[in-house]
Order: C-alpha cells, then structure tokens, then sequence
C-alpha cells in the first residue's frame, strides 16, 4: 500500500513534471523563433537624422501621399513604384529599409519624417 | 500519512507548475487587454483609386496611429461579387502594412489588396476594413513587402491586442481606351521555315477572360498550327489578359511552300468581356 501509495505520488510527480515541461517547450520555442541575438542586428537603433534620411523620409512621404490614389495591375507593380521612386531619388532599396526598419527605434527618424510632412504632398 | 503524503507531493507539483508558468511566461500568459486601446490606429484614406467593371487592381489604404503598434493584420470584406485577394508574401489570407507588421507612433503605412469587380458592378461601392495588432507587445516583423522591423514595445502601460475598422469607397468608372491593343502588326520570317512566332497584346484597363486567337485566310503555301494543336492560340501566361498588362500569344508558322514576299493576314481574336466579344486585327507577314 505504501509502495503503491509512493508509487502513485511519484508518478503525480512525472505527470506535472511532463506537464510543466510540455508547456514550457512551446513557450521557450516562441521565444526562440526570434534567433539569435545577432539576427535582429540589421535593426539600427537611435539612427541620428542627416540630409540622406531626409531624403529617404521625402521619398517615403511622397508615395504615401499617392499611394491611396493608385492601383496597380499586378502586386509586384508596388514594389516596382517604389524602386523607381528610390532611383529617382539616387536611393537602394536597402538604404530605404534600413531607415523604415530603424523607424520604430530612432526618435530622430520619425521626427525628421513629421517636418517633412509639413511640408505637405508634392503636386502631382 | 500516506495520503497526506501524496497531497503533498500533489501540491509541491502543482506550485511548480504554477511558479514555473508564471516565471516563464509572464505578461503574455495575460488573459485579457490591460486596458482602452489609446493608440488611435486609424485610416488616413477613406477612398481607394477608381476601378472599372471588370477591372482587376492592387488598391491601397493609409494607416496612421498616435502609438506604435506591431502584427499588424488586416482583413477585407467586400460587397458579393467583389473579389478580394491578400499578398502572397503573407500567404493569402491576410495583408499587413507594406514595410513590415509594425506601424510606428505618428508614421504612416498602408495595406494594400486586389480587388476585381465584376463587370456587372457598375457603381461605387463600400469595403470594410478590419486591422488587427498588439500595442505595447514586442513582435516579429512581417509585413507585406520588406518585414524585418519588430519592436519592443511602447512601455507606455497600454498593452493587449486590439482591433479597428474603417469603411473605405470604391469608386467604380467606366473604363476608357480600347480594350486592348495588338503589340505585334509584323512578322518577319524565312521562305521554307517553320517556327513558332509570337504575337503581342497590352490589355486595356478591364480584365478580358478567355482570350484566344486564331489567323484567318491565309496565303497560299502557308499553314499555321497552335499550341496543342489546338483550334486557336491562348496567351502565354494565363486565359485572361489582366488589364494593364501585356501577354502574347505563340503560333507556329509553316511556311514550305510560302514565296518571299509581303502577305497581310486576318487576326481574329474573341474574349469575354461584359459579354463574349470577337475583334479583327491584321498582321503583316515578311517572308524572305
């Protein structure tokens, strides 16, 4: 009875154990799909605003300003706008996304895009 | 004894199941928002580009938000006949923002979504848009075009997943220009030679289903085949010609007993349109 008894506690044991360890899994596995520390390095933080992101933010602010008002036949026709856009302007595409994927950590970017938004959309 | 033992030992698992629960997951294990979503996530375009009856197009519409918010989803819903297609990019079921799922305090980012309108839609309509995303909860960036943002949040104490709708119009003119025009008036071939050769067409601004073509009468010494062996040639990429865009069609020249010269040949093509239409085209033939 007692063998039993430790038996069945041991085993009540093992089962929260499997338990806490079936949910942890998953919970760790979320985390871990963010990679590893230097797969979000491509992120810059605190990008300090100067003449080439002013540029950027012209250029992004432009197609905002127009994009409401387009349609494209075909999906990679956006893409297309937008690297005609950059060209015009002597601009990559990496160059763009660098500065959209800093955005959300560099103040002075956003800051940089509001004034030129001041300015209002160009003319068509 | 023994069973408060057992109880024990119950109990002891329990609270390190519970402890460990809490301890690793933390605020997202959260039930519930903590609170009024207070980014004003909002739309800045309440009317998309015109279309036609029975155009097919990307349309956009412009986000803003006084917070920033991240995995951002959006769905839309349109009036019966109106078909809407997501980005492939994010696997058809939803869009996002075009720069990636996050759409920062006081920026702008747009979402962008096919809609074809039947030919029988003829007036203006309505689509409602329904957005999805998390404030203050770091994410993994996957927008449409080029995700690879993601954030950490705004800390700002306004966290939880929240959800905003905007209605947006459609406005629907009739379509202008031709419905399409032959990109191909000459060929030039070799007297004995037997090819396939291919004839172009830039599609108007509607979407034309079934389109084929086929050459009338032609000059002695010559026969044509189409791919197949089919009655008639369908165009490279797909049975429509989508609006705005261009195709072709391949049809095999046969040209043994063709003398050099200068032939003009019939191009008879048919579509559907708001209804099945038949036009004729020439092509110039240049056999050297």
């Amino acid at each position: 009875m007692r063998t039993t008894s430790t038996r069945g506690a041991t085993t009540g044991r093992v089962v929260a154990l499997a338990t806490v360890a079936a949910l942890l899994v998953p919970v760790l596995g979320a985390c871990g799909t963010s990679g590893p520390p230097g797969a979000s390095s491509t992120v810059r933080a605190d990008v300090p605003a100067d003449a080439r992101t002013e540029q950027i933010a012209e250029v992004e602010f432009a197609r905002q300003c127009s994009v409401g008002t387009q349609s494209f036949p075909k999906e990679s026709d956006i893409d297309a706008d937008l690297a005609k856009r950059l060209t015009t302007a002597g601009l990559s595409h990496l160059e763009w996304k660098q500065w959209h994927d800093s955005l959300a950590v560099s103040p002075q970017l956003v800051t940089q895009l509001a004034e030129v938004g001041k300015r209002g959309c160009p003319k068509a | 004894m023994h069973r408060h033992h057992h109880r024990t030992g119950t109990s002891v698992a329990v609270a390190v199941l519970t402890a460990a629960l809490l301890f690793v997951a933390g605020p997202a294990f959260a039930i519930a928002p903590a609170g009024a979503d207070k980014s004003n996530a909002r739309a800045v375009t309440t009317t998309t580009a015109p279309l036609s009856p029975g155009q097919s197009g990307w349309v956009s519409v412009v986000w803003t938000s006084d917070q920033t918010v991240s995995g951002w989803s959006t769905t839309v819903t349109a009036p019966k006949g109106v078909t809407v297609t997501y980005p492939t990019t994010r696997g058809g079921a939803d869009t996002s923002l075009y720069g990636s799922d996050t759409l920062v305090g006081t920026t702008k980012d747009f979402t962008s979504f096919k809609l074809k309108v039947p030919y029988t839609q003829t007036t203006s309509f309505q689509v409602v848009l329904t957005s999805r995303y998390s404030v203050g909860v770091g994410n993994d960036a996957n927008g449409n075009g080029n995700g690879n943002g993601g954030n950490n949040g705004n800390g700002n104490g306004n966290s939880g997943a929240f959800t905003t709708t905007a209605t947006v119009t459609v406005p629907v003119q009739a379509a202008t220009g031709p419905a399409f025009t032959p990109q191909t008036p000459s060929l030039s071939i070799k007297a004995g030679s037997s090819g396939f050769e291919r004839i172009a067409f830039a599609g108007g601004q509607t979407d034309l289903a079934d389109f084929s073509v086929r050459l009338g009468e032609l000059p002695a010494g010559l026969e044509v085949a189409y791919p197949g062996d089919r009655a008639s040639a369908g165009l490279n990429g797909d049975q429509t010609l989508v609006g705005g865009s261009a195709d072709y069609v391949g049809v095999r020249f046969i040209a043994t007993d063709l003398k050099p010269g200068t032939y003009t040949i019939p191009v008879l093509i048919s579509y559907t349109a708001a209804s099945p239409q038949t036009r004729t085209a020439s092509l110039t033939l240049n056999v050297s």
